[in-house]
């Protein structure tokens, strides 16, 4: 059964760090996101983060541990009550392969947790999911309501 | 003890227009990507209003 790298938060840099077999090194990065969506509501506000990873190599092959790493970090964080938001990367109009790969991934990987999906179908596509522990928080949907409120109060008309 | 979901994944709800800050999500999660490979500092970063978050 593969286990999840040994990973630790870098102080210097601000990311999570961990090296795989191939040598390879990974980072996940968090940014404070709350007061985008959430600025009239102070306890969520404090506690939602956009998420990012990167390598430094691309890899050759799948590597499960990789994922497991990820997971394991992404939990760690989503039990203390946070709010991670995922945006697909769109530059290269690949998102949405991305977007069924992160599905496949929580799928997988999720139970216990809980993904809001969010599909903006524009000039150009944007896929967004928001991650949650829903027993962290007496009133989950109260979070995706108002993140929805948000993007209809941007939008200026209210979506089916 | 942790309540699993056997279906955690909820319904995706469409939207027929990108509110500008889901656009700005995505140029600041290329930015962290850029930072993560050292393309970017993190004085760039708070410089585009990006501040690194250690949420644990």
């Amino acid at each position: 059964m593969p286990s999840p790298y040994d990973w630790s938060f870098d102080k210097i840099l601000g990311v999570f760090r961990f090296q795989g077999n191939n040598g390879a090194d990974y980072e996940v990065a968090l940014k404070e996101a709350g007061d985008v969506y959430f600025s009239n509501f102070p306890e969520i506000k404090s506690l939602s983060y956009e998420i990012a990873f990167e390598s430094s190599r691309a890899s050759s092959h799948y590597d499960e541990r990789v994922s497991l790493t990820i997971v394991e970090i992404v939990k760690a964080i989503l039990q203390k009550g946070n709010i991670i938001i995922f945006v697909c990367e769109s530059r290269d109009e690949k998102q949405n392969a991305r977007h069924k790969l992160f599905a496949n991934w929580f799928k997988k990987h999720g139970d216990g947790f809980e993904k809001y999906d969010f599909e903006f179908d524009d000039e150009r596509p944007y896929y967004l999911s928001l991650l949650l522990d829903a027993n962290k928080h007496t009133r989950p949907q109260l979070i995706i309501d108002e993140f929805e409120r948000t993007i209809d109060e941007y939008c200026g008309y209210k979506n089916t | 003890m942790m309540n699993t979901r056997p279906h955690p994944s909820k319904t995706v709800r469409y939207f027929k227009q990108t509110p500008p800050f889901v656009k700005r999500m995505a140029e600041d999660k290329r930015c962290l990507q850029a930072y993560m490979r050292g393309e970017m500092t993190k004085e760039e970063l708070l410089q585009r209003g990006i501040k690194l978050a250690k949420p644990l």
